[in-house]
Parts: structure tokens; C-alpha cells; sequence
């Protein structure tokens, strides 16, 4: 929306709304000045492209789009193209470009959060309602944002300090009430936001089960998923101040889970996981960019976890410790860092960044490692002429006694005002979690003996932008070796090992629109087909296991005066559950709809949604091909402060 | 729309390659191009003697399309009659018993051999727990004559023991909680006959076949033992037989299971919640004619307990795992009479067995060798037979010894 559109309508809601002051014919008086502030919602203007990412390829999802759905990280994550969600009983974990979730770093305000166990991050921690915004770069990423990130990155980012003041409700399917609430002020010195999610889910659902799937004719009964209740809180701290053009910024959250673990329907879990997570993070810096900029910050994540209550302990149970009812897990970690911004010429920027600090994992099962953590690199965006950028990074990670570089060489040609192509080549390399190096879990050992996975990717593309739409396709090709494989060892036991080299080969295309100030188009297609290149011939040249080479995903909404509306489809391709590719998992398709009208618009702005998952009840499966939740409903209602102010 | 894509990328890739379609066999004259294999002369290639996939047996040599025994040849001797699933290399090694000498073939391609279990004279039956494929082998040739994926090849399934009874091939299906029936009357062409549910949760491990046919599956995570009457169109399962557990340290875990004398026998893993041994073994004893229950201690040197046979002395020898790493497994044998118990030390981990007359067969479940016990003697001889790897990742998975 124009600025000019818009003050025009924030005049039109003044004569409309103001109350009109009963004036004596032959005493007229002047008005007070009025000043009219509009904190209507507002959907955001901004297409999904990267416009600060110089060469690589990445989605931007906008929170404020989907502020009328009840919907996870994970959801979210899915209106990106290149991205896999693994779906398991009580959690989820992205995948970017066919990597492992090991391979995806997950960050938050610039906190790295993906666990130093291992794993993945589990996307269903993460409080996706105070979240206002993620980036997914897709692609070799590790020498901008550390070892790891061969698949790509996922960005969240939390709202800044500003002046506003939401409440959301949302009840639904599964007994599901959520909500959320804001609270923030922002002043010419200090700022400051509180926000504070709230979710709670009795979550069993009806299946369908077939006892006896390998039997030909057999048949399906409906039964109840059960011990699949979650109750989760998060509260978010933000503050800042500025002196001198300088400004501080320091950011709390600290969250609480505690859920069931259902298993599945053969084998029902009846343990419960609770977590805890404090993340604290200060950082300090110009005010506004300068020739020379200097930023300093220090952040703390602490993150537990306890797995307790299995009835019948069995290989997905968490060993029980003795005379520990709750045997906790933390994961800690402590970090310094300094970035150095330098824009000598205008044709050069130039970036430095360093930190140093330590990880640890306390638990029961494996004493308290505890390993070094250490970061150097540089980058350089050289800008040719008008058409031309070039972007050098490089990185020096150290974790314990794993240490190498990554570096990456990206290009891009404006070609004209809406048209760019960008390559770029990157190599990095993931160290072997602490999980893997020495957590004894029941029947999975460690193996300190392993090396770093190594991966290369190279990648081109071209970006299509204009006012009102844009496109984004992208190819690749990457190659990742030493990749760290949990293997059976004996009867039930298993062990991680550097096993296998593989392959990956894929492209992404993404494109949007909003040919109507009420209407907006999404879509995304992403294909990343893995290749083992293990010389066995039982697995040359098949697909890795638990990556489905098609994802599509295409998204209409429309906002017409006082309405919102949706309709979503998702389609992602047969997956293979081992090497040699004769078990598959099948290719799944879904969709949702929904819609939304204002109710008031001051001087609260409130909203009432409602939304189904699932429309037509697909048969969904998770990464053991047991049953997903069917269709589901929710209502939301929101309500965002907006009066109508007066003042000079 | 999704197929419509599909359709049209690989409409692209059709249009590329299309001047590879058509084309004729390169194959001269007299050649046979075999399932993509090199060009063979199926007069003198002795994997594919008089047409493709017709392998001659052991010392056979192709003569004009056909396998014959050269003069002064025992060919049936030179038949294995000795046979090792290698889990991670995906093979089953042939060997003579006699020397424990590898008999030069091996079946490839098995994604996890877990199972095995001789279906005649001339065929056996092998089970991979990771692509779920049971495969019927010629032990003549080492050729694969027929195959299966388990589960319709839609769900993991893990299959983790298999065992025959006639034509009728029964497979454990422990993530599924299944015992499936696969007919292999005909060898070339098994399929599912039908599926037996185990119930939710119980975690079926492994099976043996009474007199009367009956199968007796342990209920690895229930701590029971599952009688599943069986018949041509399909099975029934009894009431579970639940293990009384008050004697035990730890937690039963049923695991081996074998039926002589008229009764029933399992072994009892014993193990903590950490899945570390909790006490010595037991071997669990039922007569299902009294409905009675009684508990062997295998005594502090069988520890963990697995697969269980009888032998044509009237005794049961037990295969004792032992602790993870610590290759302190034993050979336990409890006398017809459940009474006495010896103790055979072996610096293995065995897991699965097979008993041939005087000698017992033990597949080390931490290691690439397998282990002969005379019992005559009270020895252990060991030998390698899966490929040791770089990682000591390998493991044999079972063993199948022909009498």
C-alpha cells in the first residue's frame, strides 16, 4: 500500500469514526489538531524474496500473513520451497536441499539453537506465535554461520521492541487452546516488547490402524492415538536503549514444555518429555550503519530435557536413571562475539567476525562433556559497477577437537531492474555432535572416534522482481562425504559411524504475487534428488533414506475490506525408509482453508478466524509411517489495540 | 496438478532421451544378453547354462546348455551345507561344516540378513530386517529363485525371525507385531498367505512349530508367550501365556524359543532398564497340556540369554550374548530333565545357533566369526566368516546348518 493510499484511508477512518462535536451555530471553534495514528493490521506488503542476501537463495516468511491460523514452526516452514519437515510421534525437524536435520542450523535473533546432542532442533519447541519473522537460506551457508549448515539455515527472528499491545485466542480440534498476548513501547531513549505464548492440547486422535498391514486383504479399524497431551509456555523479554548513536540491545526467553510421547499404534509410548529453555542474549552497537561499525554481544542458551514414565522399558525408551524420577539433560552454552562492519570505498564491504566460548551437555548417561568453541571469518561484498556483486566469505570454526574452514564464493548480474542471476560455491564441513561422540542412550552407543561430515554445494539461479510479483528458480548440486550414519552393530544395538558419501542434485522454484491489493499467490516447488555413492552395490546410486525428492506447495489468500481467506495445498513425493529402496513411505497431499472477518476496528482492531487442516482428511503418516492427526478445525480470535490518538 | 508436472518433466527427459530407445542387443551370435548382464554363451556359462538365471550346482560344469558332473566329481559333496547371514555386508556366505571352509559362493544384496531357515533338500529361506525381503536361495547354486517384500513394501515392518514348517514359511514381524504365513509351494513365486496379529504392543521376537503345528511366538515386550493356531487361510491367536516374573532381578524379555518333549521352551533375557544383564538367565519351561510354569537358572555365567534349541540327545542348549563388548557369552546346556545345567565358555557373543548332531553352530552377535562347539569334546573352534570392515561394524546375524 502507497503511503499516499494509505493516509488517505487513515483520513477517511477519521471522518468516519471520530465522534462529531455538537457545535452552537453562532459560537463555531476550532478543532484541535489531529493526529491520526494507524495501527490497523496491515498485510505484509513485502514479497517472500531476500533483498539484504547479496548472491544466495532464501524465502522470507512473514508472521503477520498468517496471523488468523493456529499453525507450528513446522507449518510455517513448509511455505518455503526446498524445505522437508520430518514429522516423528512428538516432534518434527526441518531439512533443507536434502541434507539431514543435522545439516540445517536453526537460529533465533541470532542465537544458534540447534542442539549440540544432535538430532535437529525440534521445530515443535520453538514459540512460533512470538515469532515475527523467518529466513531460510538454502545452500552451503556454513562460512557465514558456522559449521553445520550444509543443507541451509533457518533464521527466526522475534518482534522488535515497538509500540503495541495484541492478544490472540485460538480453540479448536484435540481440546487445543492457545494464546498469546504483546506488550510493547518503544521511546525516543528506551524500548521494550513483552510477549508471552500459551498452548495447551489434550491431542489424541482417532487413526485408522491396520493390524496386520502385511497381510493382502487386510482391513482397518479406527483407533485413538493416545498420550499426545502438550501443555507449553514461553515468555519473551526484549528491551533496548540508545545513547550517543549507540544502541543495546538485550533479549530473555524463557520457555517450559511438558507433553506425552504417543509411540504408535503398535507400540504405544506411555514416557512423557518435559523441557526447559532459558536463552539470554546482549549485544551493542551503532545506532544507525557507519563507515566503520563495531558490534559486541554475549548470549547463554540453556536448554533441558527429561524423557521419563515408560511402563515397559523397550529400544525407545529413555534408560532410566536410578533415584532420578526426572533424569535431566542440559545442554549449555556460553558465547562472545565481535563483528567488525567496514565500508572502506563504496564499492567494498567489508564484514569480520570472531567468537570464542564453550558447550556442554550434563546428563546422566554420559558424565559432562564439555568442548571449546571457537569462530573466525571475513567476508566481503565488492560491488562492480551497477550489475555486478561478488561475495567472498571465509570461516574458521573450531568445536573441541574438530576444527576446519568454510568458504564461499557467491556472484550476482543485475541484468536489469527486475531481472538478476546469482551463483554461488560453498564448502564447509559439520562436526559430529556431542550426542554422537558420547551419549549412551539404551541401545545407541557413541563413537568418539568420528570424523567431520564434509559438504560442497554450487548452486545458480535467477530472480525475477517487480512491484507486484516475483520468481526465484535455483539449481544445485552438492556433494557430502564422511556423512555420520547410525548403524546396527548387533542384535538391537547401534553405533554412529562416517559411513557413506552421497550426492544431491536438485533445483527450487518459488514464485508470488499480489496482482490485487487483496489477493496474493504463493507457490513453491523444490526437488532435491540424493544419489549414495557408497560402492556397495546394494545402495549405489539409490536414493538416501527419508528424503522425498518433490515438495509443491501453493498458497491463495485474499484480504478484501474486513474479510481474510485462505486456501493451501501441499503435496510432497514417495520417500524411501532404507538404503537399498525397497520400503517406501507413500507421497501424501493435503490442504487447508480458511477465513476471517473484522469485527471492530477501534479502538481495538478484532478479528475472528477459522481454519481446517487437513480439508479432506488425508491419510498422513510420519516418519515411521504411522498415522498423523486427520482433519482439524480452529477458531481465532485477535484483537490488536488501535486507537484513535490526538495530540499536537 | 502434481502428476500434470510430473508428467511434463518427464516428458522433457523422454524428449532427450530418446534416441536411446530401440536399440537392438549388441549380442553376437550364439550370445544372450542376461538381465543386463554382459553377453553370455548360455551354452558354456555355467551361471547361465542352457538360458538366463539357470546356474549349475557346485562343481558342475555347462556343457552344451547343460549342467553336468565331470568324471570323478562328487558334486554332491561340494554342496554347502553351511550357511552365515553377514548383517552389514548383505551377504549369506556358503561353507562345509565339516572344515568350515567357504565354499566360494555367497547370496548378495541383502539389506540387514537377519533370519534364516532351510525350506527342503534344496532350498532355504533368508530374510533381510532392513529391505524386508524374503528371499528363497537354491543352496545348490546360490541363486536367489524367488523373493517377497514383506509388509507390501509400504511400511517398516522388521522382520526378525523365520522359521518353516512344510511349504508354509512363518515370519516374526516384530515393529508390526505380526507373524505373516508365506507360501512357498511354489519356490519361485512366495507370497503372503496371510498375517497373524500378535496384539498392540507385544513385540513378537521369535517362533517355534509343536508337533500339532502350533506356533509359539515370544512376546519380547508383553513377557509372554503367544500360541497361534494355524491353518490354510489363516490363524488364530490363543490367549498369551504371561511369564511369571517374581524370581527375576530384572525385566523377562522372552527371546528364544524352541518345543520338545511336549513343552515349551524360552529363554528369558533377565536384563535392567538399561538393557544391561540383571542376573543369570533363565530358560522358561510350559507344558501346555498342565498349564504349568517353571524357571531354569542358567546360572551367573549365561547372562542374556537368546536363541534356544533342542538337541537330538533329549537336551536344550541355550546361546548366552553375554554383556555388550565384553565377549563373555557361554554355551548353557540344561539336561532333559531341566535339572542340570552346563556351561561351555566362549570369548564370543552368541546370539543365534543351529545344532547339528555332536556340533552346535553359535553366530557371534558382536563379530564377524562364527563359533563351532563340539559337544563332545567341550570345544570351541572360531571362524571368520563375514568380511571383517575398517569400523567392526559387522556382525553375524544367524546361522543355517543342513544335517
Amino acid at each position: 500500500m502507497s503511503l499516499r493510499r494509505w493516509a488517505a484511508q487513515a483520513i477517511c477512518a477519521c471522518l468516519v469514526c471520530l465522534p462529531v462535536p455538537a457545535l452552537a451555530e453562532d459560537e463555531p471553534k476550532r478543532l484541535d489538531p489531529v493526529e491520526v495514528v494507524d495501527t490497523r493490521e496491515r498485510v505484509e506488503e513485502r514479497l517472500p524474496s531476500l533483498e539484504e542476501e547479496p548472491t544466495g537463495f532464501g524465502t522470507r516468511i512473514f508472521r503477520r500473513e498468517f496471523l488468523g491460523e493456529r499453525l507450528d514452526a513446522a507449518d510455517l516452514l513448509l511455505h518455503a520451497p526446498g524445505v522437508t519437515i520430518r514429522r516423528l510421534p512428538g516432534g518434527s525437524t526441518i531439512s533443507l536441499r536434502g541434507a539431514s536435520p543435522d545439516q540445517t542450523l536453526v537460529f533465533l535473533d541470532g542465537v544458534r539453537l540447534s542442539p549440540s546432542a544432535g538430532g535437529g532442533l525440534d521445530l515443535q519447541r520453538l514459540p512460533a506465535s512470538i515469532v515475527e519473522e523467518i529466513t531460510v537460506l538454502r545452500g552451503n551457508e556454513g562460512a557465514r554461520y558456522g559449521a553445520g549448515a550444509l543443507g541451509g539455515v533457518a533464521l527466526l527472528r522475534t518482534p522488535d521492541a515497538q509500540r503495541v499491545l495484541r492478544l490472540r485466542l485460538t480453540g479448536g480440534s484435540f481440546d487445543t487452546y492457545a494464546l498469546d498476548a504483546a506488550v510493547g513501547q518503544k521511546g525516543r531513549v528506551y524500548e521494550g516488547l513483552v510477549a508471552l505464548e500459551l498452548e495447551q492440547t489434550d491431542g489424541d486422535y482417532p487413526a485408522l490402524f491396520d493390524a496386520t498391514p502385511s497381510a493382502g486383504g487386510s482391513t482397518t479399524v479406527k483407533e485413538r492415538v493416545s498420550n499426545n497431551d502438550a501443555r507449553a509456555g514461553s515468555v519473551l523479554l526484549k528491551g533496548g536503549a540508545r545513547w550517543d548513536g549507540t544502541q543495546v540491545q538485550a533479549l530473555a526467553l524463557g520457555s517450559l514444555l511438558e507433553r506425552g510421547l504417543p509411540g504408535t499404534l503398535y507400540l504405544r509410548d506411555t514416557q512423557r518429555r518435559a523441557e526447559r529453555r532459558l536463552l539470554l542474549a546482549l549485544g551493542a552497537g551503532p545506532e544507525e550503519p557507519q563507515e566503520l561499525s563495531v558490534r559486541a554481544g554475549v548470549s547463554y542458551r540453556s536448554e533441558a530435557h527429561s524423557v521419563w514414565g515408560a511402563e515397559i522399558p523397550s529400544v525407545i525408551s529413555q534408560p532410566v536413571v536410578p533415584g532420578q524420577e526426572r533424569p535431566w539433560q542440559v545442554e549449555r552454552a556460553l558465547e562472545g562475539n565481535l563483528a567488525i562492519d567496514w565500508a572502506p570505498t563504496d564499492f567494498t564491504f567489508l564484514s569480520f567476525t570472531a567468537s570464542a566460548g564453550s558447550e556442554s551437555l550434563s546428563s546422566p548417561y554420559h558424565g559432562k562433556p564439555e568442548r571449546l568453541l571457537l569462530s573466525a571469518g571475513a567476508s566481503d561484498e565488492i560491488y562492480l559497477g551497477r550489475a555486478f556483486t561478488l561475495a567472498l566469505s571465509g570461516r574458521y570454526d573450531r568445536f573441541g577437537d574438530h576444527e576446519g574452514f568454510s568458504t564461499r564464493l557467491g556472484i550476482s548480474y543485475r541484468a536489469t531492474d527486475w531481472l538478476e542471476f546469482r551463483a554461488n560455491a560453498a564448502e564447509s564441513f559439520r562436526p559430529p555432535s556431542m550426542g554422537e561422540l558420547y551419549l549412551v542412550l539404551g541401545p545407541l552407543q557413541p563413537n568418539p572416534d568420528l570424523e567431520p561430515e564434509r559438504g560442497r554445494m554450487i548452486d545458480a539461479g535467477a530472480i525475477l522482481s517487480g512491484r507486484r510479483a516475483m520468481a526465484q528458480i535455483s539449481a544445485f548440486v552438492g556433494r557430502t562425504e564422511n556423512l555420520i550414519s547410525y548403524e546396527i552393530v548387533s542384535g538391537g544395538r547401534s553405533k554412529p559411524f562416517n559411513f557413506l558419501d552421497a550426492e544431491v542434485v536438485g533445483a527450487e522454484l518459488e514464485a508470488a504475487t499480489r496482482p490485487l491489493s487483496w489477493l496474493a499467490l504463493r507457490g513453491g516447488w523444490g526437488m532435491a534428488r540424493t544419489r549414495n555413492l557408497l560402492e556397495d552395490p546394494r545402495y549405489r546410486d539409490k536414493e538416501l533414506p527419508y528424503r522425498p525428492a518433490h515438495r509443491i506447495f501453493a498458497r491463495v489468500s485474499v484480504h478484501p475490506r474486513n474479510w481474510e481467506g485462505f486456501v493451501e495445498a501441499h503435496h510432497q513425493s514417495r520417500q524411501w525408509v532404507n538404503r537399498s529402496n525397497t520400503v517406501s513411505l507413500p507421497e501424501q497431499t493435503w490442504f487447508r482453508v480458511g477465513a476471517g472477518r473484522r469485527l471492530t476496528l477501534h479502538p481495538w482492531e478484532t478479528w475472528i478466524s477459522a481454519q481446517a487442516d487437513n480439508v479432506f482428511d488425508a491419510h498422513l503418516v510420519d516418519q515411521f509411517g504411522f498415522p498423523r492427526a486427520g482433519r482439524a478445525f480452529f477458531v481465532t480470535f485477535r484483537a490488536t489495540s488501535n486507537p484513535i490518538q490526538r495530540g499536537s | 496438478m502434481t502428476r500434470y508436472i510430473y508428467l511434463s518433466l518427464f516428458s522433457l527427459v523422454a524428449i532427450f532421451t530418446a534416441g536411446c530407445s530401440g536399440e537392438e542387443s549388441a549380442c553376437g551370435d550364439g550370445l544372450v544378453e542376461c538381465g543386463g548382464a554382459a553377453c553370455v554363451d548360455v551354452k558354456s556359462n555355467r551361471y547361465h547354462c542352457g538360458g538366463c538365471g539357470i546356474a549349475c550346482a557346485f562343481g558342475q560344469e555347462c556343457v552344451e546348455g547343460v549342467c553336468v558332473c565331470p568324471e570323478g566329481v562328487d558334486c554332491e559333496a561340494l554342496v554347502p551345507d553351511l550357511f552365515a547371514a553377514c548383517f552389514q555386508a548383505g551377504h549369506v556366505g556358503s561353507y562345509y561344516k565339516e572344515d568350515l571352509a567357504w565354499a566360494n559362493a555367497s547370496v548378495m544384496g541383502i539389506e540387514g540378513p537377519q533370519t534364516m531357515a532351510a525350506l527342503d533338500e534344496d532350498h532355504f529361506v533368508v530374510v533381510g530386517t532392513l529391505d524386508q525381503v524374503l528371499r528363497v536361495v537354491n543352496r545348490r547354486n546360490m541363486q536367489v529363485v524367488g523373493q517377497l517384500t514383506l509388509g507390501k513394501g509400504t511400511a517398516p515392518t522388521s522382520p526378525n525371525h523365520v522359521a518353516v514348517e512344510g511349504s508354509r514359511a512363518y515370519v516374526v514381524q516384530s515393529l508390526t507385531n505380526e507373524v505373516t504365513a508365506v507360501d512357498l509351494s511354489d519356490p519361485r513365486k512366495p507370497r503372503v498367505a496371510y498375517s497373524v496379529s500378535t496384539g498392540e504392543g507385544t513385540n513378537p521376537y521369535m517362533l517355534a512349530v509343536d508337533a500339532e503345528g502350533t506356533l509359539w511366538v515370544t512376546l519380547w515386550l508383553a513377557g509372554a508367550v503367544l500360541p497361534i493356531e494355524v491353518g490354510e487361510n489363516g490363524g488364530t491367536a490363543g490367549e498369551p501365556v504371561a511369564i511369571e516374573t517374581s524370581e527375576l532381578e530384572g525385566i523377562p524379555y522372552p527371546a528364544g524359543i524352541a518345543v520338545a518333549h511336549g513343552k515349551v521352551y524360552a529363554t528369558l533375557n533377565n536384563l535392567d532398564e538399561s538393557f544391561a544383564p540383571a542376573g543369570s538367565g533363565r530358560l522358561w519351561v510350559y507344558d501346555p497340556d498342565a498349564g504349568d510354569q517353571t524357571l531354569v537358572d542358567l546360572g551367573p555365567a549365561c547372562t542374556n540369554p537368546s536363541a534356544v534349541a533342542a538337541g537330538e540327545d533329549g537336551r536344550l542348549y541355550v546361546a548366552c550374548t553375554g554383556h555388550w563388548g565384553e565377549s563373555d557369552g557361554a554355551l548353557a546346556i540344561v539336561g532333559s530333565g531341566e535339572e542340570a545345567v552346563e556351561i561351555i565358555e566362549i570369548e564370543a557373543s552368541p546370539s543365534r545357533m543351529a545344532l547339528d548332531g555332536r556340533f552346535a553352530y553359535l553366530a557371534d552377535g558382536a563379530s564377524h566369526r562364527l563359533v563351532r562347539v563340539d559337544l563332545e569334546r567341550e570345544e570351541a573352534r572360531q571362524a571368520s566368516v563375514c568380511a571383517p570392515d575398517e569400523e567392526g561394524m559387522e556382525f553375524v546375524a544367524d546361522v543355517l546348518v543342513y544335517p
